[in-house]
């Protein structure tokens, strides 16, 4: 750190710390970081726009920043600096994805900045792993330290034995370490996600030729159906779905869209619904393929669309008839078969309308066909590519950069099997089992980045164990997670607001748009930016490497692809400009006017629906039904997602909106179930897998199942700083590891387990507001 | 009855104190001369025609008029009177890229609750030295005017007509939140 | 001289808690831990509240958002005896801390529980606090305090205005919560512009204020939940 980046100032004398804050003075909106500290205007705002990284969802933020106080320590003493904070989080109006709009997750991002368990430097460990014994080390031991690893296993003819495990990492960032990994030799970037997206990306390809995420047009449809995807408060792009959301239900004059919401679980989506359906979990794809029967049985489906644009459809038709009459399908999915024909007929009869599936639907072992069968409800009705329907956003043109070449190094190695293959597909369990086998090969350095497997791997799985086999562990997180709590080497990222990175949007909005995230503030600690320190050790691993990742700096990486963007978006002008006007506005999109004409008439996508055939399977649950007779579902936080929020005061502060619990776990049981169980609110009960147990106190939840249990995930840390650790119960721990076969998803809804009583533990704290408006609310 | 007595002297004493201690605080709050680490002498920089803004330079842009950071005092004493002891002690600073722990003349303590905001001042015409008095005649800086709320809210029902929503001239709102 | 007002659709809003956050960030709302909030002394300006309605399975939840309703006729401001709660002429419900003795009569008096009691000092544990907003006040010990509506966004919008030589325009200000409300529930302006966007909603015939047999007259404006009916 350079001296002159601290302005040593005691000037305002000692105990003055309020002095003459007033409010700042002209919005000086989006400004790109261009202006040093020195030349802030004390009590101004300064706007940075960049992206929030609290989800994969990449909505677009603009920062508030002000020259601001601070104490710190420069050469063992502490003083008093001045710099550039960052005070507020926005929306940014401009990004096609989120206009503007943030949620509480993305609010709170400020508390990962200034979080105070954030790690300030590289750690070695120096005890055995687990007993948290750790020293500080410099970045250049750090590097040394990894270069020589990695130098060794190539020697070793063993590149292959690096795995670099990831959660789903943004655009160019993904791409260096792709690149990384293959100018090293090892073909093991493995990529977890707890709420991942395999299944709908497999349903999508296996149906419409295209293994991504689709967009749905909410603002315009009319009425939509949803199944299991709580799609306001944490399924793929929340913001993006509530903005859509609004609009449909008050956005248009004269027109209220209906939503209809299938689930489990009485979620937030579904408090939102208009209608919810409570349906016995893993059978969405019945429930859809009943409605699909009758759609075709009274001719209510979109003929000239089936004829011109999909494929199977006859086979599909008798499929629907034949095998799932309503009476039927109610037996299967316990929706009374009046219903299921209503449905039908208000789905086919108010066009545009939508049906979108994912969440707990997607998580069963016949995870694939209930998307599948969802999907063929959007082909009957012709909704692919209109308004109000599903489309596939375009990427943005980036262009391609030269691929990195075999080399002599590195040929043997890549043609190693990937360790997460089986027959084509990946498989998390049989990841983990070979690493605890060594076979085909044993793995000899594990690299951890944006990833949590200690946390968010069911340890059913013996993820432990698994690691214990592994030689050498380097975790890039910010924080001590439990995964990182567990390295011999910890190399910790900048926060997201410190760094360079961008994203596009997957679902996006429709219209080609990446967000550009810059240094918001200068970085608090002596962290380093992952992507430089892989370029760093890429340099110096040798020259073939240095040739692939020819980059002093990830910004370098990200200004070139940039320069790819500015050719082909062909805008002309200087590319400086470009990039300043990219820095300014947070990123690139298509601008609007040209947006509507490639939404509004796209070509019209092909279906196919024999998959529906060749995937159809009924759900399979683990856990004997008389000694485990409650299904188990779990769902992300609204406050936690998968358990990454869970170390911000903010969010463990802040009351679930359906339960009003803060700063704890719980677990959602219907209140007659209760009563069966004898336990009422607030009692702590276990809940028992075949595969571990958890205890959690009670919240009588007049929206479960009485056969379910609902539990959050996002609490039960064994780490990641004081907010975090010691807090409420992980349900992930009590899951059967079982799987969708095709896409290898992992089947989170698909465990059985058993309450019982437990001794108490605590208390559960509740919000619980007075309730004095409930006649007016009424009205 | 003579406990209650003493009871009575207690209670008035500790009241006397309590009075007299508050009333020092904020006496020593609204008016003094604090003792700074430099001899700086404003009489004589305004006397050179220096402008008020030229040191303060957000007092016109910004909530807070700021004070001059090292470097800027070193822009003119590179040359002006460097051999002098007082600017030796600031070049001693710089040196040591230190800023000068100055002594806060005027301000508002926190739980006055007051923000305030200089550019407004500036902006509506308000002279300086309306409420920082004549400080060009000062060798050092004291707090020639106390900032009592009455003081402010004088002045603000004085240019009432000047407000853009003259009803908010004394509204609370205008300052404290 | 603006009236102002807010304007919140029960039919949007979906419970997410977005406005809840924006708020503790905007306003230097502190984080009170697991003790003080089973207490019930969580601070919030703004809560979402849930109201179940029916049985299984037909159940449904409402969520209304509630913060000060800035009444008109605020119960709040009579019972004050210092006058640290008053009217603003724009319309607010003010509260002014240098005045606020702490006597809690106007939150015993506020029928819909918005204002906030600080039992204790606040602590942030370093470096959470340079995320804390200048230009709003810290609150201390055995203070009052509520909902602004962002005053210190409306003044930073007015002294854009004034310099620009203009009127303070619809959508100029927008307190937190509804700048980030992500389904566009809640709309914010001068009630008295007939032309504003809050003043076009407020019209609708789903327009209810909370507690209005009360006579209050909140500047708060619900829009109750809608019904689909059949085209």
């Amino acid at each position: 750190m350079k001296r002159r980046e601290f302005l040593i100032t005691t000037t305002l004398g000692a105990g003055a710390t309020v002095v003459l804050q007033g409010c700042g003075h002209r919005e000086e909106r989006l400004i790109p970081l261009l202006v040093s500290e020195e030349q802030l205007v004390p009590g101004a705002q300064y706007w940075t726009a960049s992206v929030c990284r609290q989800c994969p969802a990449g909505c677009g933020i603009v920062v508030k920043t002000m020259l601001g106080e601070a104490t710190t320590t420069v050469d063992g003493q502490t003083v008093r600096v001045k710099r550039r904070q960052a005070k507020k989080i926005e929306g940014n109006p401009d990004h096609p994805l989120n206009r503007g709009r943030l949620c509480a997750r993305g609010q709170a991002g400020l508390q990962v900045l200034y979080n105070p368990d954030r790690l300030q430097g590289p750690l070695r460990r120096t005890g055995p792993r687990g007993s948290d014994q750790y020293v500080e080390i410099t970045w250049e031991e750090a590097i040394r330290l990894l270069v020589e690893r990695l130098q060794g296993l190539r020697q070793r003819h063993q590149a292959h034995a690096l795995v670099f495990l990831t959660g789903r990492l943004s655009k160019h960032t993904r791409l260096l370490v792709e690149r990384f990994m293959r100018a090293y030799g090892s073909p093991n970037h493995i990529t977890y996600e707890l709420f991942d997206d395999a299944v709908e990306r497999r349903a999508n390809e296996l149906t419409m030729g295209r293994e991504a995420l689709a967009t749905y047009d909410l603002a315009r449809a009319r009425y939509v159906l949803s199944f299991s995807a709580p799609f306001l408060e944490t399924w793929r792009s929340p913001v993006y779905y509530s903005l859509g959301f609004g609009s449909m239900r008050q956005g248009r004059p004269g027109v209220r869209g209906k939503l209809v919401h299938v689930e489990p679980r009485f979620s937030l989506t579904a408090a939102s619904a208009d209608e919810w359906l409570p349906i016995n979990p893993g059978t969405e794809g019945t429930l859809a393929m009943g409605l699909a029967g009758i759609i075709i049985e009274e001719n209510l489906f979109d003929r000239a669309f089936i004829e011109r644009h999909t494929r199977g459809f006859q086979a599909f038709r008798q499929l629907a008839r034949e095998e799932y009459p309503p009476e039927r399908v109610s037996e299967i999915t316990a929706i009374p078969a009046e219903t299921i024909v209503r449905l039908a007929r208000e789905f086919a009869q108010h066009r545009p309308s939508l049906a979108l599936g994912g969440g707990a639907a997607a998580a069963h072992t016949n995870g694939l066909f209930n998307l599948i069968a969802i999907q063929a409800l959007n082909a009957l009705v012709g909704n692919l590519g209109r308004p109000g329907g599903l489309s596939f956003t375009p990427d943005p043109p980036f262009q391609e950069f030269p691929p990195v070449p075999e080399t002599p190094q590195t040929r043997e190695s890549l043609r190693q099997p990937r360790l997460d293959r089986v027959d084509g597909a990946t498989s998390i369990p049989a990841l983990i089992e070979r690493w605890r086998s060594g076979q085909p090969y044993a793995v000899d350095t594990l690299f951890l980045y944006e990833v949590n497997p200690l946390f968010t791997l069911p340890p059913a799985l013996g993820v432990r164990e698994a690691l214990q086999k592994i030689p050498f562990i380097v975790s890039f997180s910010s924080f001590k997670d439990e995964s990182a709590a567990w390295a011999d080497l910890i190399l910790p990222d900048h926060t997201y607001l410190e760094s360079w990175w961008d994203e596009v949007p997957e679902p996006g909005a429709g219209q080609p748009a990446v967000g550009l995230a810059q240094p918001v503030v200068k970085p608090l600690y002596n962290t380093r930016l992952t992507s430089d320190v892989l370029l760093h050790v890429a340099r110096t691993i040798g020259d073939d490497m240095r040739a692939a990742l020819p980059w002093e700096r990830f910004e370098d990486f990200l200004k070139e692809a940039y320069r790819g963007l500015h050719r082909a978006v062909g805008e002309g002008g200087d590319f400086e400009h470009f990039w300043e006007e990219v820095l300014k506005n947070g990123g690139w999109w298509m601008p609007d006017d040209q947006r509507s004409s490639l939404t509004d008439h796209p070509e019209p996508q092909t279906f196919d629906f024999s998959p529906a055939l060749s995937h159809r399977r009924q759900p399979t649950f683990a856990g004997d039904e008389r000694a485990y007779p409650f299904h188990l579902h779990i769902y992300p936080s609204i406050a936690f997602f998968d358990g990454r929020g869970a170390n911000q005061p903010w969010l463990q502060e802040m009351p679930d909106p359906m339960t009003t619990v803060a700063w704890g776990s719980w677990v959602e049981i219907h209140p007659r179930t209760a009563e069966q169980l004898g336990v009422s609110e607030g009692d702590w009960v276990w809940i028992e897998s075949p595969h571990g147990r958890i205890q959690a106190p009670v919240v009588l939840f007049p929206g479960a199942r009485p056969d379910t249990v609902n539990i959050p995930v996002g609490q039960g840390h064994q780490a990641y700083g004081r907010y975090a650790k010691d807090r409420g119960a992980n349900p992930v721990r009590l899951l059967t590891p079982l799987m969708e076969p095709v896409s290898g998803g992992l089947a989170w809804a698909a465990t059985r387990v058993k309450v019982s009583k437990a001794p108490d533990r605590g208390r559960l704290v509740t919000v619980g507001y007075t309730r004095v408006h409930t006649e007016a609310e009424r009205r | 009855m003579v406990i209650r007595k003493r009871v009575w002297f207690h209670l008035a004493v500790i009241v006397i104190l309590t009075f007299l201690g508050s009333g020092f605080l904020l006496w020593s709050l609204l008016a003094g001369t604090p003792e700074q680490p430099i001899a700086f002498s404003h009489k004589v920089h305004v006397e050179k025609q220096i402008a008020c803004t030229f040191c303060h330079q957000y007092a016109d842009k910004s909530p807070q008029a700021g004070l001059p950071s090292v470097q800027l005092c070193m822009t003119c004493h590179q040359v002006i009177k460097a051999d002098s002891p007082e600017i030796q002690k600031v070049r001693a600073y710089l040196d040591q890229q230190r800023e000068i722990p100055w002594a806060r003349v005027y301000g508002f303590p926190a739980h006055a609750h007051v923000r305030f905001h200089h550019q407004r001042h500036v902006a509506a015409g308000i002279d300086c030295a309306k409420c920082h008095g004549d400080v060009g005649q000062m060798a050092v800086a004291e707090r020639a005017i106390r900032h009592t709320m009455g003081w402010c809210v004088e002045c603000h029902k004085q240019n009432r007509s000047r407000f853009a929503k003259p009803r908010l001239a004394t509204d609370c709102l205008t300052c404290h939140y | 001289m603006a009236k102002w007002g807010m304007v919140i659709d029960l039919d949007r809003c979906t419970g997410c808690e977005a406005c809840v956050i924006a708020c503790h960030a905007e306003n230097n709302l502190p984080i009170v831990g697991e003790e003080e909030s089973a207490k019930g002394r969580q601070h919030n300006w703004i809560r979402v509240e849930r109201y179940w309605e029916g049985e299984y399975p037909h159940i449904r939840a409402r969520f209304i958002p509630v913060l000060c309703q800035q009444c008109d006729h605020a119960p709040c401001e009579p019972v004050c005896p210092v006058y640290a709660t008053y009217h603003n002429p724009e319309g607010l419900n003010a509260q002014v801390y240098n005045r606020c003795i702490g006597t809690r009569f106007c939150a015993n008096n506020c029928p819909y529980t918005v204002r906030v009691f600080n039992w204790f000092d606040h602590h942030w544990e370093k470096p959470l606090d340079e995320q804390l907003n200048p230009d709003v006040s810290i609150r201390t010990r055995g203070m009052m305090e509520k909902c602004t509506f962002c005053i210190q966004r409306i003044h930073r919008a007015r002294h854009q205005a004034e310099d620009e030589g203009r009127d303070i325009r619809d959508g100029d200000v927008q307190p937190a919560c509804v700048q980030s409300c992500p389904t566009e529930a809640m709309v914010f302006g001068d009630l008295d512009d007939p032309d504003s966007r809050v003043s076009q909603r407020a019209r609708s015939r789903r327009a209810f204020r909370l507690l209005e047999e009360l006579g209050t007259e909140p500047s708060v404006i619900y829009l109750k939940g809608d019904e689909w009916v059949e085209p």
